[in-house]
């Protein structure tokens, strides 16, 4: 049973995980050298018995439990989906524009009250810590940062 | 030797050189404290600043550089549960829990005088003891290697033996990721996805800091209340510095035995803080009396791994000095250092230049006394400044030190992708009840197993069966008895307990 009483059978989603992977791991094996396939073909078959272990401890002994429960969900997607949209933007629209808005927005995002005075303020925290890591980043340590499209 | 090493010491001992070392310490903890900024990396930045330094000075400030940055990554692992190093993976799983209770201040005053001291215990093997440690690290082969990483693995059996297979099935999942892109023996370009950027493989560091760090900002960040806006919580309470102290010392035994696993496993080519501080965690809780306590944030447990991860900087010195041979990255560095400063790294070099080597492993004492020192001042700063932040401002700060650190260290975009996807991947195994530390174990202990087995496979193709070279070598076969105690021992504990709650 995947779901008891509001929690989840974390075997057998886990289990199969732990099965999938193994399968698009096994998929993924080429004309590799016998060198290459040694040690990763040992490893996908333990991965895939200890995902079909876990299928059967479902069965047997399973162990729910609640998943995914916070107070706040909605912080937290918010905080993975602008994470995810840092990440994506990194890129095109360089390092420093997109962490700034970034940095602004998370702390804004996490704000009890979400005013303008505080979002003025969220932004102001954003700029100055954005600048003292770019300006270190950039010019102390010479990383070059993605420059997009504006620097 | 007498003479020198009294020579060398009186050399270290100028204002100039305590000045240098001061810098480098401090410097160092500070980029070992930020995720990303590796311990490679920052000894790699200041070596252009030591051309212009005579020998001493320069391979003194590189020491002290080394020293710090891998005590700096005890900082980041128990205040937000990231591992600033990947030898301070073990640090994080007591200290973080520490230092929810109320106690990363005690939490950062243990790792300080661990680190300290298990350095200090380093330097002592390191001078006296090198030349026939390296002897011994010479006898070790490819089927060594390979069963020295099973030992590793069996770190799982005490990770997760409340869930065994999880546990194993976590480790496996992290092998096979750490086979993502060119195979260590035959070149082959593997499990890549179809995309040319993983050809190099996957970014350890980009992987940890994922795994470890983004879970747990996403968890404070969903349970972001009006009563909990500090991430770290504070617990007023005097006398944190002797508890500390008698944290390490109450139980010497932990802490010598982990300093001596980490000068030991530093010695062996390949091996490093990575490997070392998981080891030392391991022994330290099969030989505790409350093994339970582990992972709920047990100041031994942190003991254990920063007192190991200190002392690999100094037996990673042993075959650097003795053979030429740098055992891990930053001794590679420093490696080219001696290099540029006319030194040829080998058993000439206590002959030749006798006077600069016993000077630079006087200097990695008077470091890692300096790194005490900067060490309980710096860490309770850190700790104020950390626990001052508000939750809504470190959550994102601490993702954009991630994601800065991330990218640093190759420059590509990827590794900041790897990490994030990580990151959620982490998350999602985690709240299946998959502990991180299987993971990561397989991920780092991976590329070393499989070049162990392949090239011990290759040595063993002289034989009618090339898999007995694995089984009749003397080393390998005390390896094998330590293994199956290692992993039996846990699993027999659990039984155990799990019998007398049976009966009672």
């Amino acid at each position: 049973m995947l779901k008891k009483d509001g929690a989840y059978n974390t075997d057998l989603i886990g289990g199969a995980i732990m099965v999938l992977s193994a399968a698009l791991f096994y998929q993924q094996i080429g004309n590799f050298t016998t060198f290459g396939l040694i040690f990763p073909r040992a490893i996908i078959i333990i991965l895939l018995a200890l995902g079909i272990g876990l299928l059967i401890k479902s069965k047997l002994n399973p162990y729910y439990a609640e998943i995914f429960e916070m107070e706040e969900m909605s912080k937290m997607l918010l905080i993975a989906g602008i994470g995810l949209g840092w990440v994506l933007l990194l890129k095109p629209v360089g390092f420093a524009v997109t962490s700034f808005f970034a940095v602004s927005l998370g702390i804004y995002s996490l704000e009890e009250e979400r005013t303008k005075k505080t979002l003025l303020k969220d932004f102001i925290i954003g700029g100055c810590e954005v600048a003292f890591f770019y300006l270190i980043f950039s010019r102390l340590l010479l990383v070059p940062l993605p420059q997009g499209i504006l620097f | 030797m007498g003479a020198t090493l009294l020579s060398s010491t009186i050399a270290v001992f100028s204002i100039k050189n305590l000045l240098f070392m001061l810098f480098g310490v401090s410097a160092g903890m500070v980029a070992g404290a930020l995720p990303g900024l590796t311990a490679t990396m920052s000894v790699a930045l200041i070596v252009p600043f030591t051309f212009t330094m005579d020998p001493v000075s320069g391979m003194a400030t590189l020491g002290a550089i080394y020293c710090g940055a891998i005590f700096g990554g005890a900082f980041s692992a128990i205040l937000v549960n990231t591992p600033g190093t990947p030898s301070s993976i073990g640090t994080t799983f007591d200290g973080y829990p520490m230092a929810q209770q109320g106690k990363g201040e005690e939490a950062i005053f243990t790792a300080t005088f661990a680190s300290a001291g298990g350095g200090l215990i380093g330097t002592v093997i390191l001078i006296f003891l090198s030349v026939p440690l390296a002897r011994v690290a010479l006898r070790f082969g490819p089927p060594e290697y390979f069963w020295i990483t099973i030992f590793g693995l069996t770190i799982i059996a005490s990770l997760a033996s409340k869930n065994m297979l999880k546990g194993l099935a976590g480790g496996a999942f992290g092998l096979l990721i750490s086979m993502i892109g060119i195979a260590p023996i035959g070149g082959d370009v593997r499990f890549t996805m179809g995309l040319p950027a993983f050809q190099g493989g996957v970014q350890l560091i980009s992987v940890l800091i994922g795994f470890f760090c983004i879970p747990e900002m996403l968890r404070i960040a969903g349970n972001l209340t009006a009563q909990k806006m500090q991430a770290v919580n504070v617990e007023k309470e005097s006398g944190v510095l002797a508890r500390s102290f008698w944290n390490v010392f109450r139980k010497p035994f932990n802490f010598i035995r982990s300093s001596i696993i980490g000068a030991f496993v530093g010695i062996l080519p390949g091996a490093g803080g990575n490997i070392a501080n998981l080891v030392a965690y391991n022994e330290a809780q099969r030989a505790s009396k409350e093994p339970e306590t582990f992972g709920t944030g047990n100041p031994q447990g942190v003991v254990a791994t920063e007192a190991a991860n200190n002392a690999t900087v100094e037996g990673g010195m042993v075959p650097l000095l003795t053979l030429g041979i740098p055992g891990a990255p930053p001794a590679a560095i420093i490696y080219g250092a001696l290099m540029l400063q006319g030194l040829r790294p080998g058993p000439e070099l206590f002959s030749s230049s006798a006077h600069i080597t016993y000077a630079f492993m006087v200097s990695l004492f008077v470091a890692n006394l300096m790194m005490f020192v900067v060490g309980i001042l710096g860490g309770r700063s850190i700790f104020k400044i950390v626990t001052m932040i508000p939750a809504k401002i470190l959550v994102p700060s601490i993702i954009f030190l991630t994601i800065l650190g991330s990218y640093s260290i190759r420059n590509n975009i990827m590794d900041v992708i790897v990490m994030l996807i990580g990151g959620f991947i982490g998350y999602l195994l985690k709240e299946l009840n998959f502990h991180p530390g299987p993971i990561v174990l397989g991920l780092i202990l991976g590329p070393i197993a499989e070049k162990g087995l392949v090239q011990g496979y290759l040595m063993g193709l002289s034989r009618p069966n090339p898999w007995t070279i694995f089984f009749t070598r003397p080393i390998s076969i005390v390896l094998i008895v330590i293994i199956i105690f290692s992993a039996g021992w846990p699993v027999y504990r659990e039984f155990k307990s799990r019998l007398k709650k049976g009966d009672n």
